[in-house]
This record gives C-alpha cells, sequence and structure tokens, in this order.
C-alpha cells in the first residue's frame, strides 16, 4: 500500500507509531521516540517544537499540494513557505475523530491538541450539548514535560504558551494547551507581558545596578548620624551591597547568545495592530528559542471560530463570518485565501527567523487547522 | 562538684532558696542603676574584693566572671542575692578548699562580684539597655509599602453592615433587564438542588449571581480560599481584574477549587463572586476559607461587609526572618538573603507604580505639564517613605535627576527612583529617615508602635503643625490611633505571642484517647480564647486581672458538646456566646482547654509544659535553661504512677529543683485538666491532688490548691504586672522598657495599677513613651 493511502486509514497512535519507525518519515517526526538518544548527543542541535494554530479552516484546493512526495509544488496559500519547501512536509488525513459534549468548535479547539474529549459542562456552544473543559493533557506539554525531566533537556521556561489576539476569556473556545484534565493553560497574548517574563530579571538588574553608585554615597551620608556602637550594622549593609554589586556585574557579563530584542513601544492590543503584534510575538519566541529558554511552544492565533477583521488585507469582514459564507461565493473564497496566505506568511516568518538561529532549526513541520468549514 | 555552683543551685536548704528567691524580687523590682558605677570601684570591699577575686577566682571564672575554658566556661551571673552568694562562697569556694575564703573576705569578694558583673543591676550597669539602630521588620516592611501606597490612592473603610450585596438575574449571563432580586446575603453558602434561588421569579434552568463587598484579614499570613460549586463561579479577592479562583466552566460534578494568597491582618479587601448555571443538573455554590493558623469553615459574616472597597499593595517577595534572639521580632541584624530581598521588594513596588504612574501622579503624556505632576508625585513618595521633609538637594539627589523630558523615558525613571528610595537606610531603618528627635520621630514611633506602619495623613499633619512636640498632643493622637483596626492586630498578635497561640499548628492529639478531638475543635477553641481576649481588651473593662480569672468561657456548640457545656439550644450553634463551666475549677486564660491542649502531650497532661509557661509568661518569672536536657519518657515509668507522681521522681534532683520547685506546684495545680483541656478527677484510679506550697519570691510559702489559686495569685503579683509590662512594651516599641530611662518599668507599673490595669491605657502609655522621648531626644 502507498504510503499516503496507508496514513489515511491510520488512527493518529498508529500514525505516529509508524512514522517514528519509518526512515522516510524520520526528519518530521524525530522529536517523538528518538528524544532521549538525541537528549544524550551534544554534538546535534537541540530539537525543538512549535504548534500553530489559525482558526476557521483553509480553502484546500488552495492549500494541499496535489503530488505526493519529495517533488510537489506549492499551492497559493503555502507559497509564502517556498524558500522552505525542501525542508517542508504536507500531512493530510490525520483525522481528531473526538466526538462527545461539547460542539464541533470548542472539541475543534480543546481537544485538537489532546485527543481527549471534553467533559460535560455549562459552556453552550452553537449546537449540541453544553460541555466543560477537555479531560487529557496536551502533546506540547507532554513533551515539554519529558524534555523538562531530563538534565539534558532542561531549560528555563520549558515552554511558552504563546497566542495573538486571544479574547479574555477562559473557555473551550479560547484554549487549546492542557496541563491534564481541567487544566486549560492561558496563552500569553501580550507582547510586552511576555517580554516581562523573559527578561524582567535582566531588566531588574540593570535598574538596581544604575542606583547603586548613590545608594552607596547615601549609606556613606547617613553612617555620620549614627552612633559608634550602630555604624556596625549600616557597614555591614554596605558589604553586602557591595557583594551584590560584584555578583551583578559577573552576571552582566554572561551575555545572552542573542540579544534581547527591541520591542516597538506602545502597540496597544486591538483588531488592526495583530500584524505588528504576530511580529512582535514572533521575535519574542525565536529570540527565546535562540536562548534555548524553552524548547517546545504554542503560537495561537485568535481562538475557534476567531474573528479577526484583516482590515490590513482589504478586507472588513469577520473571518469566521467569512467562512461560513456558501463554498460557491468566489468572493469570499478569495478573501479566504488570502487571510490564510497571511496565516502562511506569519508561519514563514517564523520558519526565516529561526532558520537565522546558528545551529538550531534543522527541520519544522507545517501542521493544518483543524476547521474545515469548506472541507465538507 | 564546686564548679558547678554559680550555675546551679547546690545543697540549698528550703530556707536559703527562699533567700534566693526573694533577692531576686528585689533585684526585679529595684530601679535599674544609673550608668555609671557610682563611685563603687573606690570603696574598700571593692579593692579588697577584687583582689581576692584575681589571687583565688580568676583561674577558673576569668576577668569579669566571663570563664575559661576547660576549667568553668560559663559566665557567672544570677538572680542570687547577696546574702546567698556569700553563703555560697564560704561553703564551697575556692574549688576543694573551701576553707581558704571564709568570714570577711567572703564577704568582701561576695560583694565584689556581686556589684562588678554577676547580678543584674551590674550586667546592666556593664551593658546598659539602649535603643538600638534597627531596620524594619519584615513585617513591618510589607504594612509600610502597603500604607505607603494607598497613601496616593485613599479608600474609605466599608460601613459595618455584615455579610455581601447581591444581585440575582434570572439569565446565565448578568443581563441588567433580567435582574430579578437585589439582596444583603450573610453567606455564600447555598443548595438550590434542582430548584432555582426563587421559585417566583427565577427558573431553576438558568441564572446568574453577583456578591459585591469587601472581605476584613484578621490576621496576617496566607489566607486558602475555597469556592465549590457544580456550576460556574469566579473569585476575586483584592484584584477585581483577575479572578483569584476562575472555576467558569463547569464539568458536571462538584468542583472545589482552592487557592492561596498572602493577605496583610487588620485590613478591609474587595471581594466580588460571579455565578451562573446554565443546564446544570443541579446548583450550589459555597465559599470557605482557612484562616492562617485555623481550620476550613464558611466564611463567616462578620468578615464580610456590604461595602466595597479598594485594593491593598500586598508585597509578594518574602523576607528571611528577622533577629528573635530576645523573645520579640527586631530589625537588628543584616545579611546579605535580607539584602537580596529589600532589593526584590524595592524592584516589586518600583514595577507596581511605575505601570500605573499616570493614575499615581495623575498626568499623562499629552499633559504640558507632565515633567512637574512627576515630580510632585515623587517628592511626596519619596518624603513619606523617608517620613521626612526633604531639603532641596535631597530632592535632586533622590527626585530630579530621574525625572527625564521626554515621556519615553518616564516609566524607567520612576523605577529608579522608586528603587533607590527603597533601598536607601532613610526607609529602612526608620531612626536615620525621621531622625531620632523631632515632630516627624515622635509621629514614626506612634506609627510603629500601634501600626507596625507610617503615619497616615491625621498623624503627618500633626507632626508637621508642631501638635507632637506637646505630651497632650502625642496622647490625643494615640487615643485617635488606638481605634484603628491594625491597632486590633498589633494587639492580637501580641495576645498570640503571649499565650503562645500560635504554636498551636503543632498540636497532635491521640485519637484512640480522644476521638473527637480535630483539628475544627483546636480551631474552635483557638478562636474560643481569642475571643475571650478580645471581650476583655475591647470591652468595657479592659481589665488585666480578668484575664486571669473565672470560669466562663465561649463556646459554639461544638465546643458545648464536646466539654459538655450548658448552652442554649436556641443560639445558632456557630455562635460563640459565654457559658460558664461550672463545677469545674477554671481561672480565665491560665486554664482556658485551649491552654491545657497546647502544654500538653500526645496523650497525656504535662505539668512541667504548663508549670514553666505559668512560671515565665503569667508570673513573669526568670528560668535559666534547665543545666541538663532530660526528656520526660512516659514508658519508662512505673505504670501506675500518676503524672504526678513521674514528675516528681524525674525532677527529684536538687540541681533540677532550682527550677522544678517553683514550675512543678504551678503545673500540678491545674493538673485536673487532662490533654485537651476536660476536666478530670481521676488519674490512673487515683484521685488527683492538685494541692501544692508554693514558694513565693518572698519566700513565703502559698498553699495553691487548683487553677484559681494561681489565677488570684497571678493577678495580684508585682511581678506577674511588671512581666506582662515587660512583654507588651518589647511587642510594641521593639526595644527593652530599660531603654528609655531606668525609672521606665517602674513608672509603667504605677500607671497600670492607678488605672485599674487597664491594658488599652497600657498600651497607649507605653506607646506615648516610646513617641515622647523621640521628641525629646535632642534634649538629651
Amino acid at each position: 500500500m502507498p504510503l499516503e493511502n496507508k496514513l489515511k486509514n491510520m488512527k493518529r497512535r498508529e500514525f505516529l507509531k509508524y512514522a517514528g519507525l519509518s526512515t522516510g518519515m524520520l526528519p518530521f517526526l524525530s522529536g517523538l521516540p528518538s528524544l532521549a538518544e538525541s537528549a544524550q548527543s551534544q554534538s546535534r542541535p537541540p530539537q525543538r517544537f512549535i504548534f500553530m494554530f489559525s482558526p476557521n479552516g483553509t480553502i484546500p484546493d488552495e492549500f494541499w499540494p496535489d503530488e505526493t512526495g519529495s517533488s510537489f509544488q506549492l499551492k497559493q496559500i503555502l507559497q509564502p513557505l517556498s524558500p522552505f519547501k525542501n525542508r517542508l512536509m504536507t500531512v493530510k488525513g490525520i483525522s481528531n475523530k473526538i466526538r462527545g459534549d461539547g460542539d464541533g468548535h470548542m472539541r475543534g479547539m480543546s481537544c485538537l491538541l489532546t485527543a481527549k474529549e471534553l467533559f460535560p459542562g455549562n459552556i453552550q456552544g452553537g449546537s449540541d450539548t453544553p460541555a466543560g473543559w477537555c479531560s487529557g493533557i496536551s502533546i506540547d506539554q507532554e513533551i515539554s514535560n519529558f524534555f523538562q525531566s531530563r538534565e539534558a533537556t532542561r531549560t528555563r521556561f520549558g515552554n511558552l504558551t504563546l497566542g495573538v489576539a486571544v479574547p479574555h476569556r477562559a473557555d473551550p473556545w479560547t484554549r487549546w494547551v492542557y496541563g491534564g484534565p481541567n487544566d486549560p493553560i492561558a496563552p500569553i497574548d501580550d507582547p510586552y507581558q511576555l517580554f516581562g517574563r523573559l527578561y524582567n530579571q535582566m531588566q531588574d538588574a540593570q535598574t538596581t545596578r544604575s542606583i547603586l553608585d548613590p545608594l552607596k554615597e547615601d549609606l556613606r551620608k547617613v553612617a555620620r548620624f549614627v552612633s559608634a556602637e550602630d555604624r556596625d550594622l549600616l557597614e555591614a549593609h554596605a558589604r553586602f551591597i557591595r557583594e551584590m554589586e560584584i555578583e551583578m556585574e559577573s552576571l552582566s557579563q554572561q551575555q545572552l547568545t542573542h540579544a534581547v530584542p527591541d520591542l516597538e513601544p506602545g502597540i496597544v492590543l486591538e483588531n488592526d495592530s495583530i500584524p505588528q503584534v504576530s511580529r512582535m510575538q514572533i521575535d519574542l519566541l525565536a529570540n527565546a528559542f535562540a536562548n534555548d529558554m524553552a524548547r517546545v511552544a504554542t503560537l495561537q492565533y485568535t481562538n475557534s471560530v476567531g474573528n479577526a477583521r484583516m482590515s490590513w488585507l482589504g478586507i472588513s469582514e469577520g473571518h469566521h463570518a467569512l467562512s461560513h459564507d456558501p463554498d460557491l461565493n468566489t468572493e469570499s473564497k478569495d478573501k479566504l485565501t488570502r487571510i490564510n496566505i497571511w496565516f502562511a506568511e506569519q508561519l514563514a516568518m517564523l520558519a526565516a527567523r529561526l532558520d537565522s538561529i546558528p545551529r538550531a532549526w534543522p527541520r519544522w513541520i507545517a501542521s493544518r487547522s483543524h476547521h474545515h468549514h469548506l472541507d465538507q | 562538684m564546686s564548679g558547678m555552683v554559680f550555675n546551679v543551685s547546690m545543697e540549698t536548704s528550703r530556707i536559703e532558696f527562699r533567700v534566693l528567691i526573694r533577692s531576686f524580687m528585689t533585684l526585679a523590682l529595684s530601679v535599674l542603676p544609673s550608668l555609671a558605677d557610682d563611685g563603687l570601684s573606690g570603696q574598700s570591699w571593692w579593692k579588697d574584693g577584687a583582689l581576692i577575686y584575681q589571687n583565688q577566682c580568676v583561674d577558673c571564672h576569668g576577668e569579669q566572671g566571663k570563664g575559661v575554658a576547660g576549667k568553668y566556661d560559663e559566665t557567672l551571673y544570677g538572680d542570687r542575692s547577696l546574702e546567698s552568694l556569700t553563703q555560697v562562697i564560704i561553703e564551697t569556694m575556692p574549688e576543694k578548699h573551701p576553707e581558704k575564703c571564709v568570714g570577711s573576705e567572703a564577704e568582701s569578694v561576695a560583694r565584689y562580684i556581686f556589684e562588678a558583673f554577676y547580678s543584674p543591676e551590674a550586667r546592666a550597669r556593664n551593658n546598659p539597655p539602649r535603643k538600638e539602630l534597627a531596620h524594619l521588620t519584615s513585617h513591618q516592611y510589607i504594612n509600610t509599602v502597603a500604607d505607603l501606597i494607598e497613601a496616593f490612592r485613599p479608600s474609605a473603610r466599608p460601613k459595618p453592615v455584615h455579610g455581601l450585596s447581591a444581585h440575582y438575574y434570572s439569565s446565565h449571563n448578568f443581563n441588567g433587564d433580567k435582574k430579578v432580586i437585589e439582596r444583603d446575603d450573610l453567606l455564600i453558602d447555598f443548595q438550590w438542588a434542582d430548584s432555582s434561588p426563587d421559585e417566583e421569579k427565577i427558573k431553576p434552568e438558568e441564572f446568574s449571581i453577583q456578591w459585591r463587598g469587601s472581605l476584613y484579614a484578621p490576621e496576617t499570613g496566607v489566607y486558602q480560599f475555597e469556592l465549590a460549586t457544580e456550576n460556574g463561579a469566579k473569585l476575586f479577592i483584592n484584584d477585581l481584574r483577575e479572578p483569584l479562583i476562575d472555576s467558569w466552566v463547569s464539568s458536571a460534578m462538584l468542583k472545589e477549587d482552592a487557592q492561596r494568597i498572602f493577605l496583610l491582618g487588620g485590613r478591609y479587601y474587595p471581594i466580588r463572586v460571579d455565578y451562573f448555571k446554565y443546564k446544570d443538573k443541579s446548583a450550589s455554590i459555597q465559599l470557605r476559607w482557612v484562616p492562617p493558623g485555623y481550620a476550613d469553615e464558611v466564611i463567616p459574616s462578620e468578615h464580610l461587609y456590604t461595602d466595597s472597597v479598594g485594593s491593598t499593595f500586598v508585597l509578594s517577595t518574602t523576607f528571611p526572618p528577622d533577629d528573635h534572639s530576645m523573645g520579640y521580632e527586631r530589625g537588628t541584624a543584616v545579611s546579605k538573603s535580607w539584602v537580596h530581598a529589600t532589593t526584590l521588594a524595592a524592584i516589586e513596588v518600583a514595577q507596581y507604580i511605575s505601570n500605573q504612574i499616570q493614575n499615581f501622579a495623575g498626568t499623562n503624556k499629552n499633559d504640558p505639564e507632565f515633567r512637574n505632576r512627576i515630580r510632585t508625585f515623587l517628592e511626596d513618595f519619596v518624603s513619606l517613605a523617608f517620613v521626612s521633609r526633604l531639603t532641596e538637594s535631597e530632592k535632586e539627589f533622590f527626585v530630579h535627576r530621574f525625572v527625564p523630558e521626554q515621556w519615553d523615558g518616564v516609566e524607567d525613571g520612576v523605577k529608579k527612583c522608586v528603587v533607590l528610595a527603597l533601598k536607601s537606610p532613610r526607609f529602612l531603618y526608620p531612626v536615620i529617615g525621621s531622625g531620632a528627635s523631632g515632630d516627624f520621630a515622635s509621629a514614626r514611633q506612634l506609627a510603629l508602635g500601634f501600626w507596625d506602619s507610617l503615619p497616615d495623613s491625621a498623624l503627618l499633619h500633626a507632626a508637621s503643625t508642631g501638635e507632637l512636640s506637646s505630651l497632650d498632643g502625642i496622647e490625643r493622637e494615640a487615643s485617635r490611633m488606638m481605634n484603628d483596626p491594625r491597632t486590633r492586630l498589633k494587639l492580637q498578635t501580641f495576645f498570640h505571642h503571649w499565650l503562645k497561640m500560635d504554636e498551636a499548628d503543632d498540636v497532635d492529639k491521640d485519637t484512640t484517647k480522644f476521638p473527637d478531638f480535630d483539628e475544627h475543635l483546636l480551631s474552635d477553641l483557638k478562636k474560643s480564647l481569642q475571643i475571650f481576649v478580645d471581650d476583655i481588651v475591647w470591652g468595657e473593662d479592659p481589665d488585666y486581672r480578668r484575664l486571669l480569672v473565672g470560669n466562663t468561657i465561649f463556646a459554639n456548640s461544638r465546643l458545648a458538646d464536646f466539654y459538655n457545656l450548658d448552652r442554649p439550644a436556641s443560639v445558632p450553634g456557630s455562635e460563640f456566646i459565654p457559658v460558664v463551666m461550672a463545677g469545674e475549677p477554671r481561672s480565665g486564660i491560665l486554664t482556658h482547654p485551649f491552654i491545657m491542649t497546647t502544654f500538653a502531650y500526645y496523650g497525656s497532661t504535662s505539668p512541667i509544659h504548663r508549670g514553666v509557661f505559668l512560671t515565665r509568661n503569667i508570673l513573669g518569672r526568670f528560668l535559666k535553661p534547665p543545666p541538663m536536657a532530660i526528656e520526660f519518657m512516659d514508658g519508662r515509668f512505673d505504670p501506675h504512677l500518676t503524672m504526678r507522681e513521674k514528675v516528681t521522681e524525674l525532677t527529684s534532683r536538687e540541681n533540677c529543683m532550682a527550677c522544678h520547685s517553683t514550675i512543678n506546684p504551678l503545673g500540678f495545680s491545674v493538673e485536673n485538666f487532662d490533654a485537651v483541656g476536660r476536666f478530670q478527677t481521676h488519674d490512673k484510679q487515683k484521685l488527683i491532688d492538685t494541692v501544692s506550697d508554693f514558694l513565693d519570691i518572698d519566700g513565703e510559702s502559698i498553699r495553691l490548691a487548683g487553677g484559681p489559686d494561681v489565677g488570684e495569685y497571678a493577678a495580684a503579683n508585682r511581678l506577674a504586672q511588671l512581666g506582662f509590662i515587660d512583654q507588651m512594651f518589647h511587642h510594641l516599641t521593639k526595644n527593652p522598657a530599660a531603654a528609655y530611662g531606668p525609672e521606665t518599668r517602674r513608672q509603667l507599673l504605677d500607671y497600670f495599677r492607678a488605672n485599674q490595669f487597664n491594658i488599652r491605657l497600657l498600651v497607649e502609655k507605653i506607646v506615648t513613651t516610646a513617641a515622647w522621648d523621640a521628641q525629646n531626644a535632642r534634649a538629651q
């Protein structure tokens, strides 16, 4: 049986198993069964995983290459990835057949990386029964837990859960990362907050260093006001300040492999700033990986049924609303194609940023959004 | 055995022991001597004694009695009277040749030793107590930064209406036009099952409720909040933007979410609960908490208020523990980890302020006056942090240099300014910031004494208008500050410390012997004692002596059941009401079942623990550490012996009896309360004997037949009263009373007695003393 036919009929776990054992698929799935081996091998670049989510499906005709194997033509939507074509694999036919409570939009998001059903609950979708959180861990967390359990692959954060324009509410439409049953993990979609998380310690150290000289001067000044008996205490205090200064000095000399990125200040988190926020998040993600702060990440654009209005593409309708337009509406189809090209551009931008990291990013994949309104 | 002579009681007769105790009493009550030796060293007995000491004693005891390694390495000091010391020397010294030093020689050397370094007076003279330079303790630090920030966004206290204000909606999404009920709920504890909160107005299928108000945190510490519901709910505490518990999505089963949050006691926090039910089979919600040191319970209405308040800044940086070597926390030591913690804390505060600088300074980037406004805010901030008026050069040094020309640098500049201010010794050491004397120094003492924090605006106003330069003015402020909830917290912590209530977390009892004794009962007991103390301290007659007597206990129904008390069934079971423990020899706090429980073993009483507590904490007596560590091992005794018999046997040695002749009678007097504080009449089938003869400090033998005798004795005892004053003084000012002058203790005792032992007046008097001292320090 040709590989692609065989894959079509496989269950997800069988697929992974098969793929992991198959030489041909190794570039794609090197992350899974052979992690331990690679962790021991210092000479190989670190293995990393990024999962990216875009909502509302795609235009299948403009997305999937017609050919299988190594020689294929990129369709319109994936064109932005052409610089990476020889390292790109499109995998079709993975079907997450999750059933149970909740409507398809909720399941499509919250079960995408977990492959587990939602608990029954109180959140009503557009149809079907109300549902709650997902009942299992997501695969990014599983991988990250594995990395973090080993000295050789442990990083400061393990994984980063990022978002772009994710609504400020927690429900099964807005969460796809789960630490375990009933344990959704919120994405950070504010680049300034993310920056703080990644680099605050260093910023704080800089602030502190900048006031050490006046502080020492102040300590000298006030020493005059205290009695001889009490001066010992202030001297000990001053000594600890000097020790702290020396430690900070030596810390600051341990440069990061890659400098702290400059963030454009003053970007307001709103619909129209999505392109800037996306670029900032990608910069921060690539930088965090370059500095080996984490090896697993998720990057979530909006949410299930996300309704971004991509005014920067000249499209005034919301994304989700468009995706429900009849397939025959060529105008809507054209707009959806342009939206999906934009998502591919974001992925290409991320790939390019990662590619520029020395000895770091040998292989990666493009995954596909779950949501296939036009696919039916 | 002669080497042991000064440390341990030797072959004392009872009479000698009496002398010894009496002399201690005299010393303790005597006015502390002036700091000079008053020409003692010119006296002939001093010269003679010093010579004898050099010839016969110094080889073993060292210069100034400091000891000699390998010979007698303990420092020579104690509370024997001169007579007793002389007697010991005559009988035992020098070692192996006591005949070499008798008669007038012994008298001279004894007097020299006594006056030069042995007696408490001599030690005070050689090492006079003083107000040591101290930084803010960690408790003071977190309170200070909370008030520092609150000063720039004042928040009113809630009106005294208990419960939460509730809005009920007949839809699941809080639609304004579906609001059907507005009312106050005392608790959040509802089991609606498959019905609705109001059959007429709300259908059971869907509804939503929002509760708002404020929560009073009685103590400082980590609170655990627990939200149980099978529906959707969010709990907000202190921060009304980010929920502490987000349980919005249900999973068709009862969820019990718990989150912990550190809160400062004596303060009110905004609280909100959003709740909705949608198509779930049943509905319920319960909001519980575990306050620090207590068991979990539904948050009682007395801690909830229907009014909402503003948020409090609660620092999350943790500090290393403060020095506790004198029995109370003081900031008299610095360490690397403390310096590090002050850096992290300064950054945390700086980040908080710079993030909201527009609100704090009331400006924004489009304001042409933004530089002035930022500068003014920072000047006020630094000035309040130091409790001092800034000079022009200090403004330049601490503030102006950080205010940038362009708006872009504002956040960074504000951060640096705040970090420098909070790292400055002027902030960290109150006496440096506000100076050792003057109006601001007095204000600082008042605020630290009552609140462990900064002066509020009224106090600063009083300081800047010269009102604190008179004792009247200070007293006026003191009576105002006494009524703040933060003062209540400060006194509560005193009683926790004095009565060792904070050690209750370690209490563990034999569940086979005491099957109904669990953490809830223990928690109730602690609350019962707390209410008993509060009722006296904050009631109409705050007489210290009332703490020590009487057989009333505050009991809820669980305590009434366990202790077999006659509590009216008509009163709601959760309420603590005064109940008489009829027919039991109880005596106020001394025999409160909480005290009896904490000072007891796993399965049996402990007369030693109880006796030590009564000796030290209640009677204010000095006890040296035991000369040797002896463990009480129940299994080693003849199983037929009563506890009293075992303890008597264990401590029968003379060197034990030096202290145990005081400890044991006190411990035995409450032997008829078992390990969980229940009244008992028999131990090992024998009638319990609570009668002992106790040697008073004046050498008088006093018959103690039970708890009430101890309580009455303590209530009238000067040393006990002085001990209470001393411990209160330490707690309030973090300094010994003697550091405020040799007459201070006696004056306070006179004042306490003249005012019917009024605890609140004593507290005011102590803090006023420290504040007035700061006002006058310059003159001294």
